[in-house]
């Protein structure tokens, strides 16, 4: 087993190393997903959904590679787009064509016309698309990677391309939310029973696989966005009229504060709102007290809402020098930004694997919650490390059942260390 | 009408390029490319298919908007050359569909700049991976071999062999070196995986070459004036192999002792299978494959034309329209399915029974052990024995079982059924066909007592039998 003193020599052996690679000191690599995915991902779990996608071969391949593994068993349908259909300017005949096709089946209800790189590029226009075929509606979205810096930002705008064309804001309703954000379902009915002890009245969350949320979504009194990115959705939404609530239902004084901003922005009753608020806030409280500890934990996922899980880990005990994600910093994002730089956490938006690994290397982790790449890096170091798109997003973090879910997780993964060690060793030898 | 794809599952010459390439520790690889034509090849599927956390050797330009409306990619493709050139390797700058598209094509900037950096034109809009593969592979001997006069090592082979996406790839490059060890041959090298670029320049020195897929490799083997022989599917197929391969390197002694020992060893099982029951089940075992060509090809080859399955197709993916096969596997799925995710995922939408057994990409699946070889004597045995084992698995669905929450008839109850309760079952019955009729009529008896049990009646009326479906 490696002591605590050798643990460190550690990153002195590999730092030395490295200060002759130039490699090191510059960013050649970019952390996110393929952009588009974070739209696939929105638009292909639509019950009825019938993506017609506008892409090369190579790109097609990829996407539908990564959406049958991580969004949607379903068909994505394309017409051929290579260089014979690009030369002959045939592109939007066929797309058209396509999407008559798909509309031969009833049952497909909505058609997204998902635009990539190459279709982009060549030049799709809008306007040379129908709007509705069949039982469907035809809605572009264009995704092309170039222009899009991560994929959490391109769920923003396939659900604001679903929602421009969707949402229906004819009939309002009173204490109703619309929750933006891809989230846990615990975590979701944990949202629901708070929001139902305050006298919300009813509550639609997106994105979801059920078309008719989108044409609701209209209808909700306040938005309650819970991740910084859906930057043009929130903008959307201002645009007609429902008023934003930024933050989500993390660490004590975060959930606070968020109960708090749904009862003012819905007028719900004071004295009610401010005693569940309370309750929340002190349920939360005792769970993180019952689990305070130390030990330095490094988050630098892609998924774009990492930051809150870092403020919850500092109210607990543990430091976090360093985290980082793949978005760029937000209005919505605003508040984390500045709590976590006051409480001295170096944050970075736009990532590049290379920033993390020097933030490994100068800040000596017990545990990385962070992407493949730098995850396979940091356990060639013997330190514990998991993808945070699997481990954090596939459980709860809200409330106090989500506080004590993801600080019990943080602590039995650093206490998985020698395991780590021992394997490191073993393929060192 | 276009040509309507459904679900991709052939991907595009960069790819073919960078699983090529990338597969070399002394390359690295510039492809000029968007950040997701980086994250999908490099990082998100390779670690899916090959379990590569992600290729360390590969950058993109990470073309944006500017590059692609205004500027070119020839400043970032430098940018990324100078952030790259001080780590010893060679650095190979790749086109990707998005570069094609806006022309960028770099050969004469390397050429006066960077002498040492060579231009791949991947060719993506037009070629496919395998096409890729061949031609890349052909390139890399063209711009890398030392063109020094090939000195023959006599016994020695080299194969041209698997990149990262070749499916399964491990175990059958694993079988096809103990076969031509067993042959009398000395493995020399195996280009790509296993190699450095560097050793390029040594596959002319081998005395055979062996090509482990009728995809890709041809055109680099014809340029090195070697004999060429392609890695076996099948019994009769390994057997000509292990000859042929003996007679080219004049260990024709060694290679019949070896196949006869196979015959007695690896190979016993299936000769065990084949007088016992189990290969009586063969000819009316009905599969289906939607794979790579070689595979697709091989078991075909193996199944129906060795073993005497029933063959409802075969196909190479690389030329299938999926549309087809998913409307030809829910019309009639066949019992055993070796094909690729698509194929699982169309067999699921009919909630088919077939055995599905991943043998092809797309898909996530890591076949890295080196216990499941589809090619040569150990690939005919190991595929039979999963055959032979999902047979078993049929037979044991089939046998009736134990349910938990079994429900029966208390022993000691006794229901009255009203006359016109046993005219209506008597009526019901008769509609089943005569041989069961007997079963039906007890069957049906049961579930209006269970029914009338769970309700608390005593009577059983036909309104109790009507509820009964």
């Amino acid at each position: 087993m490696i002591n605590d003193e050798k643990f460190s020599s550690l990153f002195n052996i590999l730092s030395d190393a490295q200060k002759d690679s130039p490699v090191e000191e510059t960013n050649l690599h970019p952390q996110t997903m393929c952009p588009a995915f974070g739209g696939l991902r929105v638009v292909t779990r639509i019950d009825g959904a019938q993506v017609c996608m506008a892409t090369d071969k190579g790109c097609m391949y990829g996407l539908t590679f990564v959406t049958h593994f991580y969004a949607a068993r379903k068909s994505i349908v394309s017409p051929e787009l290579m260089s014979t259909q690009l030369s002959s300017g045939s592109i939007v005949p066929d797309i058209r064509a396509t999407i008559e096709e798909i509309a031969k089946d009833e049952t497909v209800r909505l058609i997204p016309v998902v635009s990539l790189c190459v279709a982009e590029t060549a030049g799709l226009a809008e306007e040379l698309l129908p709007k509705k075929v069949g039982n469907a509606e035809v809605v572009l979205v264009r995704l092309p990677a170039y222009l899009i810096k991560s994929h959490p930002e391109a769920k923003d705008i396939a659900l604001e391309s679903l929602l421009k064309r969707l949402a229906d804001f004819s009939k309002k309703r009173e204490k109703s939310v619309l929750i933006v954000g891809e989230i846990f379902p615990l975590d979701a009915m944990a949202i629901g029973a708070v929001l139902q002890k305050i006298g919300v009245e009813s509550v639609i969350t997106l994105p979801s696989q059920h078309i008719d949320d989108f044409r609701e979504a209209g209808s909700a009194s306040a938005v309650a966005v819970l991740h910084p990115f859906y930057e043009l959705t929130a903008e959307f939404f201002e645009k007609n009229k429902t008023p934003i609530i930024g933050g989500n239902p993390v660490g004590a004084n975060s959930t606070y504060k968020w109960i708090k901003d749904i009862g003012a922005a819905l007028k719900l009753d004071e004295a009610l709102v401010e005693r569940v608020a309370q309750e929340e806030k002190e349920k939360i409280k005792a769970a993180i007290a019952a689990r305070k500890s130390g030990g330095t934990v490094i988050i630098a996922g892609y998924e774009g809402n990492e930051f809150p899980l870092v403020r919850l880990l500092l109210e607990s005990g543990v430091a976090v020098p360093y985290a980082s994600t793949s978005i760029a910093h937000t209005k919505l994002g605003d508040d984390d930004h500045r709590l976590l730089t006051m409480l001295g956490t170096d944050l970075r938006y736009r990532k590049y694997l290379e920033e993390d690994r020097r933030a490994i290397l100068e800040h000596k982790p017990d545990l990385v919650v962070g992407t493949t790449s730098l995850d396979s890096y940091v356990k060639e170091l013997g330190i514990p490390a998991v993808y945070y798109t699997n481990i954090v997003s596939s459980r709860p973090i809200y409330f106090a059942q989500g506080a004590a879910t993801m600080l019990d997780l943080i602590q039995s993964l650093i206490a998985k260390r020698p395991a780590f060690e021992k394997m490191k060793t073993f393929f060192d030898a | 009408m276009p040509k309507i794809i459904r679900d991709e599952s052939t991907t595009s010459s960069y790819w073919a390029a960078v699983n090529t390439l990338g597969a070399l520790p002394d390359v690295h690889i510039i492809a000029d490319a968007p950040i997701g034509c980086y994250n999908l090849v490099g990082v998100a599927v390779i670690d899916y298919t090959d379990a590569i956390p992600y290729l360390r050797n590969f950058t993109p330009t990470d073309l944006t908007e500017k590059a692609i409306s205004s500027s070119g990619t020839t400043g970032i493709t430098k940018d990324t050359i100078e952030k790259l050139i001080g780590t010893g390797k060679t650095l190979i700058v790749m086109s990707t569909a998005e570069s094609e598209m806006v022309g960028a094509d770099h050969t004469q900037m390397l050429a006066a700049q960077y002498p040492d950096v060579k231009f791949f034109s991947s060719n993506s809009l037009i070629e496919d991976e395998w096409v890729g593969r061949d031609r890349v592979l052909a390139w890399c001997f063209d711009n890398y071999d030392d063109r020094k006069p090939a000195s023959i090592q006599a016994g020695t082979v080299s194969i041209i062999g698997p990149t990262f996406g070749c499916f399964n790839s491990p175990s059958d490059l694993h079988e096809v070196k103990r076969l031509i060890a067993g042959a009398g041959g000395r493995v020399k090298k195996v280009f790509p995986m296993e190699s450095m670029l560097a050793d390029i320049s040594e596959l002319k020195h081998s005395d055979v070459i062996v090509v482990m897929y009728e995809e890709f490799g041809k055109s680099l083997a014809e340029k090195l004036g070697r004999p060429i022989l392609y890695a076996p599917f099948g019994l009769y197929a390994t057997e000509q192999f292990i000859r042929d391969l003996g007679k080219l390197l004049g260990t024709s002694d060694q290679a019949e002792a070896f196949i006869k020992v196979e015959k007695q060893t690896t190979l016993k099982l299936i000769w065990d299978l084949w007088r016992g029951p189990q290969s009586e089940w063969f000819p009316t075992v009905n599969f289906a494959a939607c794979a790579s060509r070689t595979y697709a090809k091989g078991l075909k080859r193996f199944l129906e034309g060795e073993l005497g399955m029933t063959c409802a197709f075969s196909i190479d993916s690389a030329v299938a329209d999926n549309s087809d096969i998913r409307r030809r596997l829910q019309e009639k799925p066949p019992q055993v399915m070796f094909g690729r995710i698509v194929d699982k995922m169309y067999l699921a939408e009919v909630g088919a029974k077939t055995y599905f057994v991943q043998s092809g990409y797309p898909g996530p699946f890591v076949r890295r052990a080196l216990g499941t070889p589809y090619m040569g004597f150990s690939g005919a045995t190991y595929v039979v024995q999963e055959i032979v084992n999902l047979l078993y698995d049929v037979l044991f669905q089939f046998l009736p079982s134990h349910k938990r929450g079994f429900e029966f008839v208390q022993p000691d109850k006794k229901f009255v059924w009203t006359p016109e309760a046993n005219n209506a079952l008597a009526e019901r019955t008769k509609q089943a066909p005569f041989i069961s009729q007997i079963s039906f009529s007890r069957e049906l008896k049961t579930k209006a007592e269970l029914y009338a049990q769970k309700n608390g009646l005593d009577v059983i009326t036909p309104d109790v039998l009507s509820r009964i479906n």
